[in-house]
């Protein structure tokens, strides 16, 4: 055994999506970090779909770029089609999402780990946390070498024990063509964590040049793409188009044919499939009434002949893998460069998180990204975000930063994982978030980049565009509000072509706005004043308008909450003390010890009167 | 959300006083908006600028929508933090009986307050810093041990047939917010989702029909679940605290021959056929009444708007018609729901056989003073000799189940479950008026949700995590 000649402040295991921003967000506060990872040829791969964003994705993406993390800047870089969804709708629920060039992703993010100071990349299998007195101290790797730190982020995805499925073959792998980490998840339950067991799975690659893309339908991106990141310029690389194609009667039959061989379905795999990311063959099962699926095919690059078609995520035998895709149109003669499969691997019940996703059983050891239960690069990126600037702050002896559900989609999935964990892989949703008109992809920066500025990740350029936005979007809608309309043949002929009904009398731009019938963009182009107006700022003004009555409460009802997440509980208080409790919730509040009333109130099974009872006894020890 | 129970800055109120009989009944308010409702809900005997606080003011609670008056109140008004609650309190002193306090609770409701829990008067005493440790301990006490009698009883509140309904009408809103979700998280994918258009149809045809139908039963189940009020009205002397006295079988008014003795409203409580039935009897009505008698006769006024029913008595010893004009002024509103049964007193002394025209005489004149169609019901009775008297009740029972339900109804909603209905009701037309003029998803899934919650308010489920479950239930989705 050897002890590693530098000591850091934050160690981080693993170096994906999660772990690269957790690395970056601790070296970029200045505190000295280390990030251990199987396979240095491996930061940031994309093992799943090559793609970021989409809705509520799209804007956990934009909310790391606002508190200064790297996934936005890195897609815009390396991103081949850039789409908006749900544009017809209304600015709450529109969303973009990129195709990336997988091998130019990976690389670009490797480089910018590469040129960050303050942090060290090193290619080790970390097999122990060292723990000491109940906190972390350090890693210990396979190598049987000792790493030394203050904190330790734990961020090792699909490899704790995973284990790979295609038909009934199965062998430990991280990941296709990476070896698991199996040593360091017995360490982590030695700890004392309730682990469980979760599953994904991956669609088989094709060949371009065996695909027939005369047959399908084209989907072109976004003819002026929109970047993710407040600070991109634009798009770099030229932009591909995806196609749509359809699994048949034909394809189900095979399928069908196959499953006595599925090991979902003849019970070896025991891991937790997500609902909403379905296998093919549980699609089939499920809903034997669809006649056809559709499958997008996706390019994996510029530079690759790599074809992701995505839904057909399999892990049945592999000679059913190839009949299965030979009988979708325009895959007749599709070759398989690798195949689809299933993985199974080690997760921890997140109910044992802190808030700031440091564990409550070793102070100093953080959790994020699929270790939590989570799916999802954005889902691991905004969890590797916090827990890296968390454990730095740690280091440098400040609070923990905690996002709460009313100002970002990151505090409503953290908090939905520390309050009630999760029983199979959780993914974003717009749904999830109760303050969905106020959590926006278009006002991500007025709500976070503050923040991020605060913490240390915001650096003066992006800071003076920002603050120069925030001004452009004030004066606007103070424009809006003063400019007046009178009624008369000119206005009302104007009015009339864009379907409305004439004035009756005088009334300010903003009221008018207010008409359901009334596109904003249209209406504005009567003023010159609002040309060059960037499309974000023009969704914040039609949110201030049109949909003001709504907006106007929810940020009421967001006050109300926060006022609740403002009421502190401490975190040695007895429970076991507090009269009127039931011995269930005793040991509900005991084992979560939550910091507010509010977080208490979203444990499942905590009533009003008890927590009735804990303001009572809170203002009676003068601790309110 | 749990949350929502946690709101302590809104306006609570509550009938403060015990259910069933008693002299008064106080409904009680506490929050921001007493004040304001203090103005509106309250007409005072004496003009009243500014009302000063800890001051009893006599007066009316008037609906201020009709601006009819409720009824005869005492009126209080507690301003912060010189009261129990530290906050602004209002207390309403008024008639007992629950169709009185409800009818005022209900008023209250509708201007912004919201149904206290249990203990939360003195829980925001204690918050707010009023009461001492040793109360707190009670306090608490209160709060988990009514907390969970209250979850119980609404729980039993909820009849089979009740839960069954509210059930299908969730899961009817569950689908159609799933529709709009899924159409907003996977905008790519294709077909089996519900179009906007038939979201809208389903609200409009199964959900809306659906609470207005659980409201409605509200209303028609009101004299099973308060009982119904039947008034005796008649010209003086002609046997009303008589027939009072004999259908209760006690001795409550003074009989006597007397014109204009009976003074006061009398009322009992009776039960026919298993409804309550509170039977008063009017004061004497004479022409060109005195002073004393003349708010005896507005009472009866105001009783009549309230009524299910009045007995018509008229004396058999004679039927002249006289003063109808001035019985019939009193029960207009129910002269006009044609809620009227004649009855014919003192049958015992005419003879036999002049009966059977006596009644057809006094049907005609009740009709045409009345200007009433068809025909009016006349039942022979002499309260003094105690004949005729359940064919009497029978009559009433037949007459008052007619404008209501005749079993005793399936849904029998509390007031607590109408009120969340009808802000359930409200929510869903917003939605449907949202649908109509094709406002985003995501804004009609805030009034659907809204209307979720009430019902989840109502049943005391939460189930924001049902959603989930009902979209991937229902669609495949996902790559």
């Amino acid at each position: 055994m050897s002890i590693f000649y530098k000591e850091y402040g934050v160690i981080v295991i693993g170096a994906g999506h999660a772990g690269c921003e957790a690395a970056l967000a601790a070296a970029r506060l200045g505190v000295p970090t280390c990030l251990v990872t199987i396979n240095l040829d491996c930061i940031a791969a994309m093992s799943c779909n090559p793609a970021i964003g989409g809705l509520a994705k799209g804007h956990l993406v934009r909310e790391i770029d606002a508190l200064g993390g790297e996934m936005a800047r890195n897609i815009d870089e390396t991103g081949i089609q850039f789409r908006k969804l749900n544009t017809s709708k209304g600015p709450a629920v529109r969303a973009t999402r990129a195709q990336a060039d997988r091998l130019l992703y990976r690389l670009r993010m490797k480089r910018i780990i590469e040129n960050q100071p303050d942090l060290d990349v090193y290619q080790a299998m970390a097999s122990r946390i060292l723990v000491k007195d109940g906190r972390v101290f350090g890693i210990e790797t396979t190598l049987g070498e000792e790493i030394h730190g203050r904190c330790v982020v734990v961020t090792t995805g699909t490899f704790l024990r995973g284990l790979i499925h295609i038909g009934l073959n199965q062998f430990p792998a991280g990941r296709l063509g990476d070896p698991p980490s199996n040593r360091l998840s017995l360490s982590i339950e030695d700890l004392g964590f309730e682990m469980g067991r979760l599953k994904t799975g991956t669609t088989p690659r094709l060949h371009a040049a065996t695909i027939d893309f005369t047959v399908m339908e084209a989907q072109e991106g976004d003819p002026e793409p929109t970047p993710f990141s407040f600070a991109s310029k634009g798009v770099k690389l030229s932009q591909v188009p995806c196609y749509i194609t359809y699994t048949n009667e034909k394809t189900h039959k095979i399928i069908e044919k196959g499953i006595e061989r599925s090991p979902l379905f003849t019970g070896v795999i025991e891991g937790v499939g997500a609902r909403y990311c379905p296998s093919i063959e549980d699609k089939i099962f499920r809903f034997p009434d669809r006649p056809r699926h559709q499958i997008f095919i996706e390019p994996e690059g510029l530079d690759t002949v790599e074809i992701y078609p995505n839904g057909i995520s399999t892990s049945l035998p592999i000679d059913i893998q190839h009949e299965m895709v030979h009988s979708i149109q325009g895959l007749e003669k599709a070759q398989i460069l690798r195949p689809g499969y299933a993985i199974e691997y080690d997760y921890s019940n997140p109910v044992q998180l802190r808030p700031s996703l440091e564990t409550q059983l070793v102070n100093g050891l953080f959790f994020a990204g699929q270790i939590n239960g989570t799916s999802g690069y954005e889902e691991a990126a905004a969890q590797g975000l916090i827990a890296g600037i968390n454990a730095a702050r740690q280091v440098l002896e400040l609070e923990p930063v905690i996002i709460k559900r009313s100002q970002g989609y990151i505090g409503v999935m953290i908090d939905d994982l520390v309050t009630k964990g999760t029983k199979e892989p959780y993914r974003m949703f717009t749904s999830r978030a109760e303050y969905r008109l106020l959590l926006r992809e278009d006002n991500a920066d007025l709500r976070l980049c503050p923040l991020g500025r605060k913490i240390g990740l915001v650096n003066d350029e992006v800071w003076d565009a920002f603050t120069r936005k925030r001004d452009r979007f004030e004066q606007a809608l103070a424009k809006i509000r003063s400019i007046r309309l009178r009624p008369g043949r000119d206005t009302d002929a104007w009015l009339e072509s864009m379907g409305s009904s004439p004035l009756r009398k005088p009334c300010t731009l903003e009221s008018l706005l207010k008409r359901p019938e009334l596109e904003i963009g249209e209406v504005l182009r009567r003023f010159p004043e609002f040309d060059h107006l960037e499309d974000q700022i023009v969704a914040q003004l039609e949110m201030e308008t049109k949909y003001s009555g709504y907006v106007k409460r929810q940020q009421e009802e967001a006050q109300l909450f926060e006022k609740w997440e403002a009421m502190r509980l401490p975190r040695d208080l007895d429970y076991w003390d507090v009269p009127g409790l039931s011995n269930e919730i005793r040991e509900k509040l005991s084992k979560k010890r939550p910091d507010s009333i509010g977080l208490a109130s979203r444990i499942p099974g905590v009533t009003p009167a008890a927590l009735t009872a804990l303001r009572i006894y809170l203002k009676k020890k003068g601790m309110d | 959300m749990a949350t929502d129970l946690l709101r302590d800055n809104d306006t609570i109120a509550a009938i403060a006083t015990p259910c069933g009989p008693g002299g008064v009944g106080i409904v009680k308010v506490s929050g921001p908006l007493a004040r304001t409702m203090f103005k509106k809900l309250f007409q005072p005997a004496k003009e009243l600028a500014n009302p000063k606080s800890h001051h009893l003011y006599y007066g009316w609670v008037k609906d201020p929508a009709g601006g009819q008056l409720v009824d005869e109140v005492l009126c209080t008004l507690m301003l912060a933090p010189h009261s129990y609650t530290r906050e602004d309190v209002l207390e309403i002193q008024c008639h007992s009986g629950p169709a009185l306090l409800s009818k005022i609770l209900q008023l209250v409701l509708d201007h912004g307050a919201r149904l206290a829990m249990p203990g939360e008067f003195t829980k925001r005493a204690f918050l707010n810093g009023r009461i001492d440790l040793a109360q707190a301990e009670a306090v608490l006490e209160l709060t988990t041990s009514k907390g969970a009698v209250a979850a119980a009883a609404a729980a039993k509140q909820l009849s089979g047939a009740m839960s069954q309904k509210i059930a299908a009408l969730k899961q009817c809103l569950m689908e159609a917010l799933a529709a709009l979700e899924v159409a907003i998280d996977y905008p790519e994918e294709e077909g089996e989702i519900l179009s906007e258009a038939q979201v809208l149809h389903k609200l409009r045809n199964e959900a809306l029909p659906a609470v207005r139908d659980l409201i409605g039963s509200y209303e028609r189940s009101r004299i099973w679940r308060d009982g119904a009020t039947v008034l005796i009205v008649g010209r003086p002397n002609v046997g009303k605290s008589s027939l009072l006295n004999a259908l209760v079988c006690q001795d409550r008014a003074i009989v006597s021959p007397v014109p204009g003795t009976t003074r006061d409203v009398i009322e009992a409580d009776i039960t026919i056929e298993g409804m309550a039935v509170r039977v008063i009897d009017t004061a004497g009505i004479r022409q060109g009444p005195d002073p004393i008698e003349a708010l005896g006769i507005e009472k009866v006024g105001r009783l009549a708007e309230n009524a299910s029913l009045a007995l018509w008595i008229w004396d058999a010893t004679d039927i002249s018609s006289r003063e109808e004009g001035a019985v019939l002024a009193e029960i207009e509103p129910l002269a006009r729901k044609k809620a009227i049964l004649t009855v014919l007193n003192k049958v015992d002394l005419v003879r036999r056989e002049d009966m059977d025209q006596m009644l057809e005489a006094v049907k005609a004149k009740a009709c045409a003073a009345a200007g009433i169609d068809d025909e009016v019901e006349c039942i022979p009775i002499s309260a003094k000799k105690g004949t005729g008297l359940s064919k009497l009740s029978n009559a009433m029972a037949r007459k008052l189940l007619s404008s209501s339900q005749k079993e005793p109804p399936e849904i029998l909603p509390t007031l607590r479950q109408k009120v969340c209905a009808e802000r359930c009701e409200e929510a869903l037309a917003r939605a449907a008026s949202n649908l109509k003029t094709s406002a985003s998803p995501e804004i009609t899934a805030i009034d659907i949700r809204d209307a979720v919650g009430f019902l989840d308010e109502l049943t005391g489920e939460n189930a924001s995590e049902d959603l989930l479950e009902q979209i991937f239930s229902n669609f495949c989705l996902g790559k």
